[in-house]
């Protein structure tokens, strides 16, 4: 599975969705992704990649698109293999 | 016959020892240390560990204390196959989850952690006699698939994160589940009777049936 497929498969099995519906979302924007829902986001994130992100960072991945530019930028996932 | 309720500063868990003649049976081992200090104190000999289930705050101490003294852990065999994983003991979420509560990003990042399985494990219903008392074990999933009521003599109750004096469970935990709250464990507490002495895994204990009185 490639970075950009494991991180998709943690928002589509977290909030049952499909690919398509994953641009564009947002923290709040749909019922699943509530606090309880972004711990277990966060968490299968961070176990797919290895990591433990900074608080600061768990709170600013509040849409689909930021979380690849954070997850790029601060913690080296590279999203184009 | 003694029971000592022990908290943890950091998630304001309640850990507790029932000792008989210097012997002590650990009732979640919980965090800081919190029950090493004490046993170490008072000189006590552990002689078994209990878990409620197997959630950090619960668990965070229980390689060490089980290191230090030697003595089994007991457990439902869901819990003990659950602390093996962050994911599933829920450290992995441990600074999320304390944000959540207090509001505050705390300034170092907690461990995840994994424990080893339980010595003893059960299904459903198990029964432990020690030093002329008697345990009751009975499986209570809904806050966790791994939780368990404990009934010492059957007049405590150790309810883990069930029957807090102010809050109703949390059921939305990963691993949490409504129905089997609603449809096991309901009627489990329900048949709990008056005048049993609730020892929850946070806050005060109560006296069934006399909850205004809490202490
Ligand atoms: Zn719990």
């Amino acid at each position: 599975m490639t970075n950009l497929e494991q991180y998709n498969r943690a928002f589509m099995l977290n909030f049952r969705l499909k690919e398509e519906d994953l641009p564009g979302l947002e923290y709040m924007g749909i019922i699943q992704w509530d606090s309880v829902g972004h711990m277990d986001l966060i968490a299968d994130i961070e176990s797919a990649y290895g990591i433990q992100m900074d608080m600061k960072d768990v709170l600013d991945l509040s849409t689909y698109e930021k979380g690849l530019k954070i997850l790029s930028e601060k913690y080296g996932v590279n999203f184009d293999e | 016959m003694n029971i000592t309720k022990l908290t943890s500063v950091k998630t304001i868990c309640n850990s507790y020892l029932i000792e008989e003649d210097g012997f002590v049976v650990i009732i979640d081992p919980g965090q800081d240390g919190v029950v090493e200090a004490e046993i170490d104190s008072k000189g006590y000999q552990p002689e078994y560990i209990l878990l409620t289930h197997e959630h950090f705050d619960h668990v965070q101490d229980l390689e060490a204390v089980r290191e230090k003294y030697g003595v089994p852990v007991i457990a439902s065999r869901t819990c003990s196959e659950r602390l093996g994983d962050p994911r599933t003991n829920l450290s992995i979420i441990e600074d999320i989850l304390s944000y959540y509560k207090t509001g505050v990003v705390s300034e170092e990042k907690s461990p995840r952690f994994v424990c080893r399985e339980a010595e003893i494990t059960y299904e459903g219903e198990y029964d432990l006699v020690w030093r002329g008392h008697s345990f009751t074990f009975i499986e209570a999933p809904g806050h966790s698939p791994g939780c368990v009521l404990i009934t010492l003599d059957g007049e405590y109750c150790f309810t883990g994160d069930y029957m807090l004096s102010n809050e109703e469970p949390t059921l939305r935990l990963r691993g949490g589940n409504e129905a089997d709250y609603r449809n096991i464990t309901v009627p489990i507490l329900e048949m709990i009777p008056d005048g049993t002495k609730i020892c929850p895994g946070h806050g005060v204990s109560y006296t069934k049936g006399h909850e205004t009185e809490a202490e």
